[in-house]
């Protein structure tokens, strides 16, 4: 007789994993949107990646998605994907900052948190990185905590 | 009331999360204070109660910067009024002399001459701008003082006083808090445009839309 394998026990450090994550990007979010976006696109132009006329876009649309994908993260929808775009975002923000310390461009602050913290870009990127393991981390464990995604699973067919 | 299969439960709760975080960038956004920009009365111009402001940053050894007096003053001549402008210091620090001469007009604004000591030095940006010394281009400064029948001997001592600087310093840090680090920039009603040509262009758009 074959034997049920039984679900993987549900660790609450994945959760803490996603929680910190989303909280790091709500925050975020929300800071960035405490500013006029011109001001965010001001930042972004210092990067020197986008072409003109880009970055007042990017910068109306980021902070939104931040707090949107955060959102998700913290209340626990469509974790994996959730987590998974949280990561995406993430090792954008060290692409974007690491391009810009090999080409020497010099960032008075890494502009992530808008006007409150202020992160030099090697700091930003080792913050990120760390951000990037634990999302790595949320994305293997079993979703803990997932409040809303429960709620959905205890929808009927 | 609420769905009961996981597939419209997953739609309401997509729907709740797009509008919860809609919400909070929204009511986020409208908490951002109105751009107020702090300087002494001398480098306000147009009346307090103009419905629009102009801020402009500016370096007085930027080439580009001395063409923003003639489109500035078109666009208060334009709407009577209806404008009030603010200049706030960004000497950039490529430019060896722009912090002292922002100093110089420092002065000339305590003795009610700042725009008369600014157009002065864009006017003669080649000459100060090319002092070989901190005494050469001290002495071109009292000069232009001389000029304006400002009293020289006080003139020539508020260059050394660290009010003046801390008060071009305060502007500069002001910028760097606003990420400028490119002259002129502008603010209208808050809203940032860089160069001439977005002012020239943006700018103006932007006067007229607010002034609708």
């Amino acid at each position: 007789m074959k034997k049920a394998v039984p679900p993987a026990p549900k660790s609450p450090a994945g959760a803490v994993c996603r929680i910190a994550v989303g909280a790091v990007l709500l925050y975020s979010g929300l800071q960035k949107s405490a500013v006029p976006p011109e001001e965010f696109a001001s930042v972004i132009e210092f990067y020197r990646l986008l072409p003109e006329g880009y970055s007042l876009a990017l910068a109306s649309v980021l902070p939104a998605l931040e707090v949107l994908v955060g959102l998700a993260l913290v209340s626990g929808y469509l974790c994996r994907w959730a987590v998974l775009a949280a990561g995406l975002m993430l090792l954008a923000f060290i692409g974007a900052l690491g391009s810009t310390i090999l080409r020497g461009i010099p960032l008075p602050d890494c502009g992530c948190f808008g006007k409150l913290v202020h992160l030099s870009p090697w700091q930003a990127v080792g913050l990120d990185s760390g951000l990037v393991c634990l999302s790595y981390l949320a994305y293997r464990a079993a979703p803990a905590y997932a409040w809303v995604d429960s709620w959905v699973e205890r929808g009927t067919e | 009331m609420l769905p009961k299969t996981r597939a419209s439960r997953r739609l309401w709760a997509g729907a709740g999360l797009i509008l919860a975080s809609t919400a909070l960038v929204v009511s986020v956004h409208s908490f951002i204070p109105p751009f107020e920009p702090a300087a002494p009365d001398y480098r306000w111009r147009g009346p307090a109660s103009a419905p629009v402001l102009i801020a402009v940053f500016t370096d007085l050894q930027c080439p580009v910067c001395r063409l923003v007096a003639e489109p500035l003053k078109k666009a208060e001549e334009a709407f009577p009024g209806k404008v009030r402008a603010v200049y706030k210091h960004l000497p950039l620090p490529m430019h060896r002399w722009a912090r002292d001469a922002a100093i110089g007009t420092e002065c000339a604004g305590r003795f009610g001459r700042f725009w008369d000591m600014h157009d002065t030095l864009y006017a003669q940006q080649d000459v100060w701008g090319r002092s070989e010394t901190p005494e050469a281009l001290r002495s071109a400064l009292r000069g232009y003082a001389r000029g304006l029948k400002l009293d020289e001997p006080a003139f020539a001592a508020c260059l050394d006083d660290p009010g003046a600087a801390a008060a071009v310093d305060a502007d500069v840090a002001e910028g760097k808090g606003l990420w400028i680090y490119a002259t002129p920039t502008f603010f209208i009603n808050g809203k940032r445009f860089v160069g001439l040509a977005q002012f020239k262009t943006r700018g103006m758009n932007r006067i007229e839309d607010l002034l609708k």
